[in-house]
Order: structure tokens, then C-alpha cells, then sequence
């Protein structure tokens, strides 16, 4: 009797472990899989991101740190003209780019989806696609040569049209250096924005358009009472996007003006970069990165309120 | 045509509707397109050609430019396939494990994971390209393809989990539960049921994933100390001029370092297109 109700207890407790082995491969799953992507992220991403906070309070050089300086770093950085010039010309190279690749890929957008034929459409993508694939440091390359003030296209261009005096080193000089990188990839239509705005277009049903165009609203009208309305999201989505990459961009000082001349072009970005590869001031540069997050994050917050202000007032 | 376009037909008048449109796509495909045109045609003369006709292509065609940065450009080619396609692997597979844990399952703590892991899109590559940098000497990965892959993948899964979870929640449940009630395990439910289905979304993924690493810059600049190990895009750099410069053999390089992604572009523009619109 009572082996045998040990053997049953025994059988029961093993169909127990047994299923409860499943039950729990199956309860966490969803973490076996993330396990190695968290391990991952933790290694790669959260710990620089969590050490730069730490290290911009510190003399950080890259291997020890002698003394915690508190918020020095951030004193130091804003009290150096060349950071806070670099402050100056991000704000107007940022504005510049986000407005310029809007209001090109938009436009640009607004002719792809006045054809009807998909064929049509089809075509112009590509045409506007293909230069995207070119890696960034080739097309930048490219522009250094437009700008280049002997055989650069823009001179020769003005040369050859007649008007040899307004030719200038582009790049060269303060007056016009920062607004020719902002200038760059003119007229800026290959790019996601584009490819996003046709595809947000070509979402909104033809019939709403049409209705709009039968009521009477010229095709300009119609733009500004439908299609910017129905864009908010891919706007919102693309203007802060542009506002990130413009903030963070480093390619204009890499490869055509190296910040310069004079603090012209100079950048907080490129601040990062030469504060901690060339003098080896790792404090320095984390600080100017976590200044960098806080701007980043105060510009997308007003983009995103912008938009949705001015959608809600088309909407009224 | 569109109604207006129709209406303007119908009365007789001038097709405003198309030809504006046409003209003004045209000019900006010029302006873009023209650079890219010149680069190639400069490519192919001699110092001697290039001066005398500046705007166009001579002939006959001088090749002789691309033979000289051929075995220096080739091998940057090569770097960059190896790094992208690494980077390339690994994304693949963690927005999938990622997108589809965060997209099938219900588990305590997802929300708030989930927001952990989207923050990481606000943190820009600038804030942590220094200690990253001095994490990498620690590793011992400088001048190594783990420099470059590792972190890389560590950007690119962001945006990659978020696009798979919301490409699985799209997916009807019925799929995985019927799987399931066919006596599937859930690993089988996850290799045959929804690695094939999810194929279109990861071409989304791979699409951003080759665009950022192949163009990617100042980050292999700072950990590749040794040129030979530079992908294409720095190695771009190293071809410029000062006074007195081949031109040709400038523009070659960079019209060579611009054709593999551009080949493979070609072979997939269909793909591509929708992979982009998929996002």
C-alpha cells in the first residue's frame, strides 16, 4: 500500500518536472531570447553611455583619472569662445539643413505624385535613389571639389556664365564657408526624406485629393489644407531625425574645412573629436557630448511641438 | 490624370499639371545627377585631357587611371564587405531575436524594457565615441574588424528590434498558435513559421544597416590606426589633392569606391524601394 502509493507519487512528481521544464523554457522564452541582445546592448552601448556621463565630470586622459573636477569641464566649455561659436554655428547649420531637406524632398514629393502612372513614379525614385547608395565621404569629397576655388565646379561655373567676380573660395573664407557645408548635396532630394514623403503621399486616398480639387481648391491650396495635415507624422518624423543627424553631423569638418577658417565651421562635434583625439582631453570631450545630448534633446522636444502646434492649427 | 488635369485637357489649355512637375523633377536630377556625371567622366582622362575640355568626356577614354588605384582601393573593397557584411549578420540576427520576443510575447517588465532600449536611440554616437574608444583599446580590438563590427551592431539593432516588433505584431496571431497546436516547439514556431515570414521586415533592416556602416566615417577613422584595414568610405580620404593633382586618378578611386553598393543597388532597386517605404 504504501509503495505503491510512493511509486504514483513518484510517477506524478516526474510528469511534473517533466511538463514544468517546458513550462518554463516557455515562460521565459521571451528573456532567453533577448539575453544575448541585452548582453550585447549593456557591453556596447549602455556603459559607454553611462561612462561618458561619469567621465565629463573628471580630467579623464583615456587611461587614468587624477582628480574629479565636478562640473570644471563644463565651466571650461563654456567659457571657450571656440565651443561656444561652435554652439553658434550649429544652430544656423542645423536650421539651415532641416528647412532646406524639407522643403526640397516635399516639393520634390508633391511633383512624384502628380503622375498617375506607378511606372512614372517608379522612375523618378530611382532617379532620385541611386545617388544615395554613394558612400557620404565621396559625395563630400565631390562638393569639396565644387567649392575648390581653383578648377572647382561653382568657379568655373561663374567663370564660364560671366560673372568670374563673384568666384571665391567657398570654403575658404568665413563669410560664405559655413553656409556652402550647409549648401552641400544641393538640392538635397536624394535621401530617406523623400523616399518617405512619396510613400506618405501615395497613402493618402486619392479620392480625398480629388474631392479637395473638385471643391474647387487650386492644387497649391490643396497641398497646404490636405497633404501637409496628413504628413504630421512622417514630417515630425523626418524633421527630428534631420535635427539629430544635423546637430551630430562631422563629415563638413572631417573632410572640407577641418572647422575652420578661423572658428567659421567649428562645431561641438568637431570640438569632441579634437578635444579628445588631438589633445587627449577625454573629460573635456565627454562634457561637450553630454552639452551635445541636453541640445539634442531640448531641439527635438520643439520640433515635435512645433509640428503638431501647426498641424493643429490647419486642423481648426 | 488628375481631375484638374482632366478639366484643363477637356477646355484646352496649357497641361500646367504635368509639365511642371516634369521640368522641375528634371532640374533637380540634373543638378544632382551632374556631379556624379563629371566625376566619371574626369576619371577617364589623362592631366593633359582635363584641361582641355573641363565640362565633359574626351576620347578616346584613358583607363590607365584606374589601373594605378586599383590594388590600393580593392583592398578597402574588401575590408568594407567583410566589416558590412559581419555588422550586416549579426544586426540581422539580433533584430530578430529582439522584434520577435518583443512582439509575440507578453512578459512582465516589457514596456519598460522596451523604452530602455528605444532611449538608446536619443543617445547620439558622439557621446560615446570616447569611452567606446577606450573601451575597444581595453578589449585589444583596435585595428581589428571586432572594433568596427561590434559597436556598429550595437547602433544598428536599435532601430532594428523596434521596425521586426512591429512588422510581428502586423503578422495575425492565428499563424503561431496554430503552429503551435500542430505540436510545433517554439523553436520550430521560431525557425520555420516566423524567420520566413519575417524575411520582408529584415530587408528593411539590412537596407539602413548597409547604408550606415558602409558610409560610416569618423568611427573606423579613430580605431583603424593602420590604413590597410580602412573601410571604403575613409579610405576615400586618403585621395585628395593639393596643388598640381592627378584629377583622374582621384576621380577614379572614387568612382571604383562607389560601385559595389551601387551594383548591388541595381540588382535589387525593387527590393530596396519597398524596404525603404516598409519603414
Amino acid at each position: 500500500m504504501s509503495s505503491m502509493s510512493g511509486s504514483v507519487e513518484t510517477s506524478r512528481r516526474r510528469t511534473r518536472e517533466r511538463r514544468s521544464a517546458g513550462y518554463y523554457v516557455n515562460k521565459y522564452l521571451p528573456w532567453i531570447l533577448l539575453a544575448p541582445v541585452l548582453v550585447h546592448l549593456v557591453i556596447f552601448r549602455y556603459i559607454p553611455t553611462f561612462s561618458a556621463f561619469f567621465y565629463s565630470l573628471t580630467d579623464w586622459d583615456g587611461i587614468r583619472i587624477r582628480r574629479f573636477l565636478g562640473l570644471r569641464n563644463f565651466e571650461d566649455l563654456f567659457a571657450d569662445y571656440v565651443f561656444l561659436d561652435g554652439l553658434r554655428n550649429m544652430a544656423i547649420y542645423t536650421s539651415l539643413r532641416v528647412v532646406l531637406l524639407i522643403a526640397f524632398a516635399f516639393l520634390a514629393a508633391e511633383f512624384v505624385i502628380s503622375f498617375r502612372s506607378a511606372a512614372v513614379r517608379t522612375f523618378w525614385k530611382i532617379v532620385f535613389v541611386v545617388p544615395m547608395v554613394v558612400p557620404i565621404s565621396v559625395t563630400y569629397l565631390l562638393w569639396g571639389f565644387i567649392f575648390a576655388p581653383q578648377n572647382g565646379m561653382l568657379n568655373s561655373l561663374l567663370q564660364a556664365i560671366g560673372l568670374a567676380e563673384m568666384a571665391r573660395p567657398w570654403l575658404g573664407s568665413s563669410a560664405t564657408a559655413l553656409y556652402s557645408i550647409a549648401f552641400v548635396q544641393f538640392p538635397f532630394i536624394s535621401g530617406l526624406a523623400f523616399l518617405v514623403f512619396v510613400s506618405a503621399l501615395e497613402g493618402i486616398p486619392r479620392d480625398v485629393m480629388d474631392a479637395c480639387e473638385i471643391e474647387g481648391c487650386g492644387r497649391i491650396r490643396r497641398v497646404f489644407a490636405v497633404d501637409i495635415p496628413m504628413l504630421r507624422g512622417s514630417l515630425i518624423f523626418i524633421a527630428v531625425l534631420l535635427v539629430l543627424s544635423g546637430i551630430q553631423a562631422v563629415e563638413p569638418q572631417l573632410i572640407l574645412t577641418k572647422g575652420g577658417p578661423g572658428t567659421a565651421t567649428e562645431t561641438p562635434g568637431w570640438y569632441v573629436y579634437r578635444a579628445a583625439f588631438q589633445y587627449g582631453d577625454f573629460g573635456l570631450a565627454a562634457a561637450a557630448g553630454v552639452v551635445m545630448v541636453f541640445v539634442g534633446l531640448v531641439f527635438s522636444y520643439y520640433t515635435v511641438r512645433a509640428r503638431y502646434k501647426g498641424a493643429y492649427d490647419v486642423g481648426q | 490624370m488628375s481631375v484638374s488635369e482632366a478639366g484643363a485637357a477637356r477646355r484646352g489649355r496649357f497641361p500646367w499639371g504635368l509639365v511642371v512637375p516634369t521640368a522641375g523633377l528634371s532640374f533637380f536630377a540634373l543638378v544632382t545627377w551632374y556631379p556624379f556625371v563629371f566625376m566619371l567622366a574626369t576619371s577617364l582622362k589623362t592631366r593633359q585631357q582635363f584641361f582641355e575640355s573641363y565640362w565633359w568626356f574626351t576620347f578616346p577614354f584613358d583607363w590607365m587611371n584606374y589601373v594605378e588605384v586599383w590594388p590600393r582601393v580593392s583592398r578597402a573593397i574588401l575590408n568594407s564587405l567583410v566589416y558590412s557584411g559581419l555588422a550586416l549578420a549579426l544586426t540581422l540576427f539580433f533584430s530578430l531575436l529582439g522584434g520577435y520576443a518583443f512582439g509575440r510575447f507578453n512578459f512582465r517588465g516589457k514596456d519598460i524594457l522596451f523604452l530602455a532600449i528605444l532611449m538608446l536611440l536619443m543617445v547620439p554616437g558622439i557621446l560615446t565615441i570616447v569611452p567606446l574608444f577606450v573601451q575597444m583599446r581595453q578589449f585589444g580590438f583596435m585595428n581589428t574588424w571586432a572594433a568596427l563590427v561590434l559597436p556598429w551592431t550595437g547602433f544598428e539593432m536599435v532601430f532594428g528590434i523596434y521596425l521586426m516588433r512591429l512588422f510581428f505584431e502586423r503578422l495575425p496571431r492565428e499563424l503561431f498558435h496554430a503552429a503551435r497546436v500542430e505540436g510545433a516547439s517554439e523553436w520550430k514556431v521560431l525557425l520555420f513559421v516566423a524567420i520566413p515570414l519575417a524575411l520582408p521586415g529584415l530587408g528593411s533592416v539590412a537596407i539602413l544597416d548597409l547604408l550606415f556602416t558602409w558610409n560610416d566615417l569618423i568611427w573606423p577613422i579613430v580605431t583603424m590606426s593602420d590604413q590597410n584595414n580602412l573601410p571604403v568610405g575613409p579610405t576615400a580620404l586618403l585621395f585628395r589633392g593639393n596643388e598640381n593633382v592627378d584629377y583622374g586618378a582621384i576621380f577614379a578611386a572614387y568612382v571604383t569606391i562607389s560601385a559595389p553598393l551601387i551594383i548591388v543597388f541595381s540588382l535589387f532597386t525593387r527590393q530596396f524601394l519597398r524596404g525603404i517605404e516598409g519603414i
